[in-house]
């Protein structure tokens, strides 16, 4: 409608999550219309993140060097590897500013009726590092979700035959959550998994 | 005044999740009288007081909706979620990936529905597998139209005696065989204790296996069940249970 280059441009920005092409034309119009420069820069940047950034070969997660910021931190304790299902729950944890061991960021979970099994989550690179390094603990922190759990299962067994303590974060209340309004299967594991109040 | 869109009320269980859009999720339902549809729930990943929205929990639900996309009103929990730890949630997820491949999306399974609520139960209970899952298998297969009837021949109609040789016919049932080289066939012995359920001894359960394993085959196309790999690596026992 406007054009080979504007509309190339409204149809490359659909490939944002949640953008339609009513948000893609609104994206595009303003950057042409107000924001040049502010455009220039967003597609540096994304030329720059695609070429340039790749997988951590620790962790996994995503870094332009051979190693992420946090694997290459020497202050950060060696005995612990945290596994999350993705980038963003890894985030999460280092917001909460509570752990101060390494991760290993799987990039999915196990789900069957998708086809994602063990190899397509790197199990074995983890498992690997696992017998590699020393490690006093593994912390599962994937999703409680069915898939997640079975996740967590999955490495768990494996982890603890490899002679490695493995944990689990805890579920339950949330915190500022009223028990009436938590739902039955949250109380439920809250409960079988209490703990002594000291 | 606006039309109301008509409103579905069903008892259901959450096959599958996925994530989409930002907070909502994208569910496979197996409804009791609606059979497999799929829907949408919304805001339902950052729920505070846990989601609903998750396999293996009996659910009330309603939802709208014309299009095969539906969108899901309310969703209550009847029955929560078994405590499945470990090989049994691994079974579960089996189960699900089974119904999923298998049913045909709002075809109504009252049956199938009643039995795959009844296995859940079993499941969170301290039931051997075995036996369970491929009972669950043979009626999945009868619930469906593909019912294998294991004590008549199906080419001559004679009845299968204790002694014989017998292969399948995936969708046809079973006839005898002369000779049996390769040891693909099965002992009649077997097919008579299948077919009334008493599946008791390895032997049969062997059997047992084997015969769902390819009574199913031909329905679920050529991509293999992924939940299997689940128990790769696991001792021989874990790994005769799928």
């Amino acid at each position: 409608m406007f054009g080979p280059l504007i509309d190339e441009l409204i149809d490359a920005l659909r490939c944002l999550p949640g953008v339609g092409p009513k948000s893609a034309q609104r994206v595009a119009l303003h950057i042409l219309e107000r924001n040049r420069e502010g455009g220039e820069r967003l597609a540096r940047a994304i030329s720059d993140a695609v070429a340039q950034v790749g997988r951590c070969t620790l962790c996994r997660n995503f870094t332009e060097d051979a190693l992420c910021a946090i694997c290459a931190n020497p202050r950060r304790d060696q005995s612990q590897i945290c596994v999350v299902e993705t980038p963003a729950d890894l985030f999460a944890i280092e917001q909460s500013g509570t752990y101060r061991g390494r991760y290993f960021v799987l990039l999915g979970h196990l789900s069957p009726i998708d086809g994602i099994g063990p190899d397509q989550i790197g199990i074995d690179q983890l498992l690997h590092r696992v017998t590699e390094e020393a490690v006093d603990e593994l912390i599962l922190a994937t999703n409680l979700t069915v898939e997640g759990e079975a996740t967590a299962h999955y490495i768990g067994e494996r982890a603890r035959a490899a002679g490695v303590s493995v944990s689990r974060i805890a579920h339950g209340v949330p915190l500022g959550g009223e028990l009436e309004y938590v739902d039955g299967g949250t109380l439920a594991h809250a409960f079988t998994t209490r703990k002594l109040f000291s | 005044m606006p039309a109301v869109a008509a409103q579905n009320r069903d008892i259901a269980y959450v096959l599958h999740t996925r994530p989409y859009r930002e907070t909502s999720l994208l569910a496979t339902l197996f409804a009791r009288e609606s059979g497999r549809f799929s829907a949408v729930a919304r805001a339902s990943r950052n729920a505070r007081g846990g989601n609903p929205v998750r396999p293996f929990a009996r659910l009330h639900v309603s939802w709208v909706g014309k299009t095969d996309l539906k969108t899901l009103r309310t969703v209550e929990i009847a029955r929560p979620s078994p405590v499945l730890a470990g090989e049994r949630l691994f079974v579960g997820l089996y189960l699900n990936e089974l119904v999923t491949r298998l049913l045909h999306e709002g075809e109504s399974h009252q049956v199938l529905f009643d039995r795959y609520d009844r296995t859940l139960e079993y499941l969170a209970g301290a039931h051997a597998l075995e036996p369970m899952l491929r009972i669950f298998e043979l009626s999945l297969l009868e619930d469906l139209g593909y019912g294998l009837r294991l004590d008549i021949d199906c080419l001559t109609g004679a009845p299968v005696v204790a002694d014989g040789r017998y292969r399948l016919i995936p969708g046809e049932g079973v006839t005898a065989v002369e000779n049996d080289d390769d040891g693909a066939a099965f002992s009649g012995e077997h097919l008579l204790a299948i077919a009334v359920g008493r599946l008791d001894g390895l032997a049969v359960l062997r059997s047992a296996k084997r015969l769902t394993r390819l009574a199913l085959t031909p329905y679920l196309g050529d991509k293999p069940l992924a939940s299997r790999d689940l128990f790769r690596g696991k001792g021989p026992d874990m790994r005769s249970t799928l």
